[in-house]
């Protein structure tokens, strides 16, 4: 860690770590308190505020918050140290509210704060650091909430008129059966023939925007999942032949509901309040869904019962900037926050993928060590799931015979 | 082309030039608010609004320049913040990103002068 401190045009002193500024070179402490007040939730029991640096962001947050518990992630011994050499208030430390912790010393459970993660800091750490994954998958997380916060709420109440069915009905019905989660990468369209094959053997869940792709190649899934909020997903559905049966996610696009002429099942997810709160109400269970619609699919066929699943045209990442199948309503080319990184794909080759794409991969490993469900990829093409075996057509055709 | 209708063209192209001079302070105020608050994607669509917008004003001060209307506002300036914008965003260095366009580009765009519409005869 390369930590530089330098004097702002204001007088006040920032911070440079490793070669990327933590706070600005013009008002470090104005533009910290701008980022604080749009973070702050005056809901949250206590935060959780990673990086120390000069102190800037704690004190806008003491300034917000003089009770409750705030814990704060220093990065290093150095940070630490950086923090009383140049804080203006280094008794900030003292104080019966605040604890400083070191990344060994963390303990908390992370569910019960207000994570408060200023960007500059996940920069700086940079890809390698050990807290990067960690902390971008929770910075993921609460961007793509922020940025459609509004349309969720919207969707949400709206969706309740629906009075759409629950999941309840199907908890455990497909015990010791096998489903393909079919997603619209790539490698799909190498690997559609295979699912022809196997398609009346199994169970076919289709991700939205792979039902193009399926319906071009005279597959009808059993049923197809949508969680996307925005108004662009409902071409997913629009003038298309398929009349089965749709799952979607509570906040998902409302015309797009409206839009399917087939059964509709509404899933309600953790991690968004109004759901949890309807969800216990009606006492319906809630679905993890890991930021995509293919691990919210995951969520759902665990809960369906399946005893394995087949992964297709799940690639978490792409060669150039092919990021979906030919045929899939959302092929486009990907901007992205973060910049492309490379991962390593089953066939032993170096493919593209993005930080939301490598936040979902990380969800399947974890998801791969702790369910019961047996996982495999079919995407030769994709990036390489730890603890998610590659599966060609042999073995596929093998699991079935002994299912 | 009559010089009427050549003369109407000027001034409507010196109002839009106008118009939009004027909404670039709180739109560099905006995209600097929005990468100091983490929305990213409305920064960058900003940005390259801005970055659009700006090419369109050094070309535009340039025709009306060879029509005898003369108002200079530093093409290189601007070539040169784009550039650092840039360099910024290449290294995911938000806050210089941020700084510029708050500290730097807001107050030269305050700075630099309107046409005025008298100079079209």
């Amino acid at each position: 860690m390369n930590y530089k401190v330098d004097v702002a045009k204001n007088g006040e002193y920032t911070l440079i770590l490793n070669d990327i500024y933590i706070y600005s070179k013009y008002n470090p402490r104005k533009d910290a308190e701008k980022f604080i007040n749009k973070e702050y939730d005056n809901d949250a029991k206590c935060y959780f505020l990673v990086g120390l640096g000069l102190g800037y962001h704690l004190e806008a947050l003491l300034q917000m918050e003089k009770n409750k518990p705030i814990i704060v992630l220093a990065i290093d011994e150095q940070d630490i140290t950086m923090f009383k050499r140049y804080s203006k208030n280094p008794q900030m430390m003292e104080l019966n509210n605040v604890k400083i912790i070191l990344e060994t010393e963390l303990k908390e459970d992370l569910n019960l704060y207000q994570i408060i993660i200023p960007f500059s800091w996940m920069k700086a750490l940079g890809g390698n650091h050990r807290f990067y994954n960690l902390l971008e998958d929770i910075k993921i997380r609460q961007m793509s909430y922020e940025a459609f916060s509004e349309l969720l709420d919207k969707n949400f109440q709206d969706n309740l008129k629906n009075n759409d069915p629950s999941i309840s009905e199907l908890k455990n019905v497909f015990k010791g059966k096998l489903a393909c989660l079919v997603s619209s990468g790539p490698s799909l369209d190498s690997t559609i023939e295979l699912l022809r094959d196997v398609k009346d053997r199994c169970y076919v869940l289709a991700v939205g925007s792979a039902l193009n792709t399926l319906l071009k190649n005279n597959i009808k899934p059993d049923a197809v999942i949508i969680i996307d909020s925005q108004i662009n997903v409902v071409k997913q559905l629009k003038n298309k032949v398929y009349k089965g049966l749709l799952f979607y996610l509570s906040t998902s696009n409302h015309e797009m509901t409206l839009v399917h002429e087939g059964k509709r099942i509404i899933i309600f997810q953790e991690g968004f309040n109004p759901a949890e709160i309807e969800a216990k109400k009606t006492k319906v269970e809630v679905l993890e869904t890991g930021g995509s619609v293919a691990t919210t699919g995951f969520s759902l066929l665990e809960y369906m019962g399946f005893q394995s699943v087949v992964l297709f045209g799940q690639d978490f990442g792409f060669k150039g900037d092919s990021t979906h199948s030919i045929l899939s309503t959302s092929r486009k080319n990907i901007v992205s926050e973060m910049p492309f990184r490379k991962v390593l794909a089953n066939n032993g080759e170096y493919i593209h993928t993005t930080a939301n794409l490598s936040t979902y991969l990380r969800w399947f490993e974890r998801k791969a060590n702790k369910t019961n469900v047996k996982i495999y990829n079919s995407s030769w093409t994709g990036a390489k799931i730890n603890g998610i075996p590659y599966l060609d057509e042999i073995i596929l055709n093998i699991i079935l015979r002994n299912l | 082309m009559g010089q009427k209708y050549m003369n109407e063209l000027i001034k409507e192209t010196i109002n839009s030039y106008n118009e939009y001079l004027m909404r670039i302070p709180s739109g560099c105020q905006k995209i600097a608010d929005d990468i100091r608050q983490d929305n990213l994607k409305s920064a960058f669509t900003g940005i390259l609004h801005f970055s659009e917008g700006a090419s369109w004003m050094i070309n535009t001060n340039k025709l009306l320049e060879q029509n005898s209307i003369t108002n200079p506002i530093n093409p290189e300036k601007i070539h040169e913040f784009l550039e650092e914008v840039n360099n910024g965003l290449e290294i995911q260095d938000y806050v210089i990103v941020a700084d510029m366009f708050e500290y730097e580009i807001k107050v030269f765009f305050e700075e630099c002068s309107l046409y005025e519409i008298s100079e079209v005869q």
